[in-house]
């Protein structure tokens, strides 16, 4: 099985923006809802901070070379693809415990959550060992799936949806927004440079999936704005949070809906940023198969992830890193060492 | 190679093992249909649940219809009659399938209600869909009087009853999850159903001047739905009869028409369309203004179109005075005024609750006739 | 084994001895135990001369009618004698369509074998092939496996001839190719290669060819065994060729740019590349209206669903998703399952494994005794493994939903892996319920996607995604259906010329 660390951009930029979209919602919904009904404004600042991840892009950098040669080979690239490797492994961790969390508290109850991290990073493991094209593949069928899904997700909840619930429209304001969008647009702007490193063409396609992505997740935390209003005294833990996001007043088939769409888009999630950790890898060390990056990055994170320390706070405290380190990775990528052709 | 596959093969059969013990399975399970929570008379918690028993050998007549039992706990707070609950019932309470919680009036009226609440919300894995209902009396004895009368379910029963209430207008929305948004959040109160067993207070002599208990009538189903409880910050401070509920969900919800006495005749109302509020904060006392429109239909008699509008106008108007009294807001009003602050902190500040407890609201009525 | 004394043998040329030749045919194809092959001489003229053939194989008639009368009744006329008496009997007397010369006893033993007779003249250093084959072979009939509605009911056979025959019936194209090509190093086995030539991608005919041509084995004894020796993927469970009975299906293969192989004796083509789309569609799905074909498609995939995921559905949602059913149901469940001794896991497989053991003994059991294996399939099924609280009855509603909804899938192959992967899943809904369900769906996903079938993505054209037809699930009319399939090396190659063709084209592009 040779292992594929580059793809068509068309599937890449669906798979990446999906990543972007569910991270981003699960960001704002549950580690972190400090902008309250407001949070699809941080969400929209976010998309729009996250912008200069596309500088690569812009430089016109990688326009015949796919993959991970994208990146220049002296120092900056290499460099870049370091930032993104630690940032990606970092999320993984993060969302791998994240989601096994939401697992734990819907149906297995008696499970820890490290016991159901472990099944997520395998399956993560083994379509990353596939290539970018099987990756592609299921985030093209996900698509279709998830729009189906979340489209009768709403559909069974518009009784509940009171449309006063996100007012007043600056939420507990501009401060908390703020610091929502800086979260967001960190987590974003990884993203897009993980799929600048993973399409193997067409990478001026990265631009037109930022505002799709963006977009629909404001969309998405919208709705859910309306469906559960601000509490300020409510406990902010994740659990709280995810009661909050899978059961709340729901009938339970729609509270499954929700379930099966997050543990879907979590797969995705994980499987999307092990493949950037294990393409900058391979980025940093040419020599070491793919699919050696892909079982060395696995292993990392599931060091990382089943060692306690990818929590809610520690998910906190390293998101709130993401911004300024992407656009140095950004920044990095962009830069075109003498001698060197674009 | 055929030995790693063959000890694979194993530890996989290993795992299978998780979903094979009798407590995991659906029938190792008690599934409670209602949970109720007194107060008693000694200040203990009483939580008592229903769930129904399967399994016991049938005679032919008795085939299909289910068996339900009742247990209670009792404890110095809600966790500890929970637990004792827990620990007396032969299966694990599950109570994802809750359908209606009931709790006291006595102790809904108390501050430990929203604590309550919340511990419910926080720590049980519960159905927030199920019904919070105010009992009038003890909510444990409204409790074990629940039977499947026409049916053979309670669930479905409980949700069928429920729902057609809500249809008739005369009790209101309020899931446990609503209660607790409503509670928690700052846009305004909630309402919930009130309930009673039949005969538990004075009979009335209109219907839609009465609230639960004291319908006058008859009949083998013991438990009466009518009237709503008015909450104020998690603390119950007030009844609506049935007819005033009705009035209320002319302004919640534009809905199906509910059968109503006005001018004399029983009519069919509903409202047409939307509302249109308008809220003018500029003054030191709120200033709302309600338009709408009325659809009635009569089938039989003439209708005194000056005398309904006039007599809902005043029945509206009487309602509002009686919850600004109670200073709570289950209108909504505060939903749509605080769309003019920029932030919580603004709206906050504002103190709705006190503010609308002065606000001059007046309603606009239009009525149309429909199907004549 | 001792090692085959006469392989040297065959590849001497054919001497202008005849009885030298008889000698080596006699030792090639052990005679005297070797009962069946007939050598009968004769004289022309006084020159010897010999026909060789296989009673059975070739037939008796013919030979007599136009090889040895012509022969014997003309031999008078001319003085010719070794390579030219032969070429005078080739271009004057035989009555025979089919004539090959031939130089090496193993071609003259190959044809023999294969049922023609072969003609030796002393004196010449040749030898003719002449096509005599009359053996018994099954005539054309209906479709066993692929039945349909509305549409051709023909089946290929086993004969190689006829199936190709009945391909060429319905393709009478010139562009249609058969290549020849023999697989099987001891005993070869003769295998038809078919396809369109400038519809079909060069690339694909030639790899189809090489790995056709790479068989090593020493036999093939039917299009099965040669499809798991040229597939891309062998270990998987998902076929990547499709197999069909119908030469409908095989034409309509043709045009679409896919290749179709025939191997002599098996009543199969064998198609490539396809996708898991090709496998499962049905062949009346095109020639029903659009709607029914809609409708039949969208009911078939939700049985291909079924079949793969209502199991650990049932186990998932009712061991630790029960919130998700209603009470009312939910109940039911409990009270049905109650008086059960075994967990829902141990419930599911063991009427798994009876539904396995019914289909296996179905397939095997003597058409006499057929009656009684429903008898015994009610009996375990039904009522008395209920009576006796082994299985809940809805189980038996899971169950048999589920088979229905695997032989609602055409494809043989597919339906068969989605069983043994249905099980995989039914593991990871007993250990993780809908989360375990969900990362299966993932890794399918993922693998089917990784997959390809003679250099075509499987999941192909939706993912990765190439222009196509509006006939993946639903069958959009035909009218609206203008280009080719993307695995066709001409994109306008049998457009549809009507107002659903795409814009801008003329209609004298092609």
């Amino acid at each position: 099985m040779k292992t594929e660390l580059s793809g068509q951009m068309r599937g890449v930029s669906l798979l990446g923006g999906s990543a972007i979209v569910l991270r981003v919602f699960s960001l704002v919904a549950i580690d972190a809802p400090e902008a309250w009904s407001a949070s699809w404004l941080s969400v929209l600042l976010g998309g729009l901070l996250a912008a200069p991840a596309l500088l690569p892009v812009l430089c016109g950098r990688g326009r015949a070379v796919p993959g991970a040669r994208r990146m220049p080979a002296a120092w900056p690239g290499r460099a870049a693809c370091a930032l993104l490797g630690v940032m990606s492994l970092c999320d993984a961790a993060f969302s791998a415990r994240l989601f096994a969390a939401l697992v734990g508290y819907v149906a297995l109850t008696d499970h820890s959550v490290t016991a159901l991290a472990a099944p997520l990073l395998a399956c993560a493991l083994l379509a990353c060992l596939m290539g970018v094209g099987a990756l592609n593949a299921s985030a093209v069928i996900w698509r279709r799936a998830a729009l189906a899904l979340a489209v009768l997700t709403a559909l069974l909840q518009l009784r509940e949806m009171e449309p006063g619930w996100i007012m007043p429209i600056l939420g507990p304001g501009w401060p908390q927004i703020a610091r929502g969008a800086l979260r967001a647009a960190g987590l974003t702007a990884h993203m897009l440079l993980g799929m600048y490193l993973l399409a193997g063409d067409e990478p001026g396609r990265l631009a037109a999936t930022l505002p799709k992505a963006i977009a629909l997740c404001a969309g998405a935390v919208l709705l859910f704005g309306l469906l559960i209003p601000a509490m300020p005294d409510a406990p902010a833990s994740r659990l709280f949070r995810i009661e909050l996001l899978a059961d709340s007043g729901r009938n339970g088939f729609a509270t499954e809906l929700i379930y099966v769409l997050m543990i879907f888009g979590g797969t995705l999630l994980v499987s999307f940023e092990l493949m950037t950790a294990a393409a900058a890898l391979h980025a940093v060390a040419p020599r070491l198969p793919a699919a050696a990056c892909v079982a060395m990055c696995a292993a990392a994170l599931a060091a990382l992830a089943f060692s306690g320390q990818s929590g809610q706070a520690q998910a906190l405290r390293a998101t709130a890193l993401f911004y300024p380190m992407s656009l140095a990775a950004a920044a990095l990528a962009s830069v075109q060492p003498k001698g060197e052709a674009a | 190679m055929m030995r790693r596959m063959l000890a694979a093969a194993l530890m996989l059969g290993a795992a299978l093992l998780s979903a094979c013990s009798a407590a995991g399975q659906v029938e190792g399970q008690a599934f409670v249909v209602s949970l109720a929570i007194d107060r008693a008379a000694d200040g203990r918690t009483v939580v008592s649940a229903q769930f129904p028993s399967y399994g016991a050998q049938k005679t032919q007549s008795e085939k299909g219809k289910s068996d339900y039992l009742v247990s209670s706990g009792t404890g110095d707070t809600f966790e500890e009659a929970l637990y004792t609950l827990g620990a007396v019932v032969p299966r694990a309470l599950n109570l994802t399938q809750i359908k209606s919680l009931l709790v006291s009036e006595a102790l809904a009226s108390s501050p430990a209600f929203a604590d309550i609440l919340r511990t419910i919300k926080l720590a049980c894995r519960i159905n927030g869909d199920a019904v919070l209902v105010v009992v009038r009396g003890e909510a444990g004895a409204f409790l074990a009087a629940q039977k499947p009368l026409i049916g053979l379910r309670l669930s479905d029963t409980l949700v069928t009853e429920t729902d057609r209430y809500e249809r008739l207008g005369t009790i209101p929305r309020c899931t446990l999850s609503g209660a607790f948004y409503a509670i928690h959040s700052f846009y305004g109160d909630p309402v919930a159903p009130l309930a009673a067993l039949a005969g538990s207070g004075a009979a009335a002599e209109e219907p839609q001047d009465a609230a639960a208990g004291s319908l006058p009538r008859t009949g083998e189903n013991r438990d009466e739905y009518f009237g709503a409880a008015l909450f104020r910050g998690g603390e119950m401070v007030g009844r609506l009869t049935g007819g005033e509920m009705q009035l209320l969900w002319l302004i919640l919800s534009g809905r199906a028409r509910m059968t109503m006495e006005l001018a004399g005749a029983m009519l069919e109302v509903g409202r047409i369309g939307g509302l249109q509020v308008r809220i003018d904060l500029s003054g030191e006392a709120p200033r709302i203004d309600v338009t709408f429109e009325v659809g009635v239909e009569n089938m039989h008699e003439n209708v005194d179109e000056e005398g309904v509008l006039r007599e809902m106008t005043d029945g509206l108007g009487r309602l509002t005075s009686l919850c600004q009294s109670l200073a709570v807001d289950p209108f909504g009003y505060g939903r749509r005024a605080a769309a003019q602050f920029p932030t919580v902190g603004d709206w906050l500040e504002y103190d709705w609750r006190a503010r609308f407890a002065r606000a001059a609201v007046n309603y606009h009525l239009t009525l149309r006739r429909i199907n004549v | 084994m001792p090692e085959k004394p006469d392989k040297a043998l065959l590849r001497n040329r054919v001497r202008r001895n005849l009885a030298e030749n008889l000698a080596m045919i006699r030792t090639v194809m052990n005679m005297p135990p070797n009962g069946d092959v007939v050598l009968r001489e004769f004289r022309l003229k006084g020159i010897a001369a010999c026909v060789v053939f296989l009673d059975g194989m070739a037939g008796r008639d013919t030979i007599d009618e136009f090889i040895l009368r012509p022969c014997l009744q003309r031999a008078g006329e001319t003085g010719a004698e070794g390579e030219t008496l032969l070429d005078w009997l080739m271009q004057d007397v035989l009555e025979i369509n089919g004539i090959q010369p031939v130089c090496l006893l193993g071609e003259l033993v190959e044809a023999v074998l294969s049922g023609s007779a072969a003609l030796l003249v002393d004196g010449a250093d040749r030898a003719l092939a002449l096509e005599t084959r009359a053996y018994e072979k099954r005539s054309v009939e209906r479709t066993q496996s692929e039945s349909v509605v509305q549409g051709p009911q023909e089946a290929f056979v086993e004969n190689l001839k006829t199936n190709v025959t009945l391909v060429r019936r319905i393709v009478r194209s010139e562009q249609l190719v058969n290549e020849s090509l023999k697989v099987g190093r001891r005993v070869p086995t003769q295998v038809a290669m078919l396809y369109m030539k400038g519809v079909a991608r060069e690339e694909t005919v030639a790899l189809v060819r090489r790995r056709v041509n790479a068989v090593e084995a020493a036999l093939c004894p039917g299009s099965g065994y040669l499809q798991q020796m040229i597939e891309d993927h062998p270990y998987s469970m998902f076929p990547q060729m499709l197999q069909t009975e119908r030469p409908d299906r095989a034409a309509a293969s043709l045009c679409d740019g896919q290749v179709a192989l025939f191997v002599d004796g098996s009543p199969y083509a064998l198609i490539a590349p396809v996708s898991l789309f090709h496998l499962l569609h049905a062949s009346d799905d095109t020639f029903m209206r659009w709607q029914y074909g809609t409708f039949l498609r969208v009911i078939r995939m939700i049985g291909a669903l079924i079949s793969l995921f209502l199991p650990a559905l049932y186990v998932a949602i009712t061991t630790y998703h029960t919130h998700m059913i209603p009470l009312s149901l939910l109940t039911s469940i409990a009270e049905t399952r109650a008086r059960v001794p075994f967990p829902v896991i141990v419930e599911i497989l063991f009427m798994e494994a009876s539904f396995y053991l019914l289909n296996e003994a179905g397939t095997r059991i003597p058409n006499q005794l057929g009656s009684a294996l429903g008898i015994v399939g009610a009996l375990i099924l039904g009522q008395a493994a209920v009576e006796a609280s082994i299985i809940s009855p809805i189980l038996i509603i899971v169950v048999a939903l589920t088979g229905l909804g695997s032989y609602s899938i055409p494809d043989y192959g597919v339906s068969m892996g989605m069983q043994l992967l249905r099980l995989a899943f039914v593991v990871m809904a007993a250990v993780w319920g809908l989360y375990g369900v969900c990362l299966g769906i993932w890794l399918l996903c993922a693998y089917l996607g990784w997959m390809t079938s003679f250099g075509a993505p499987y999941l192909a054209p939706v993912a990765p995604r190439r222009p196509h037809n509006a006939d993946i699930l639903a069958r959009w009319p035909m009218s609206a259906q203008g280009r080719s399939l993307f695995l066709a090396s001409r994109r306008d190659w049998l457009k549809n010329r009507t107002r659903g063709a795409r814009k801008g084209r003329s209609a004298d592009e092609d």
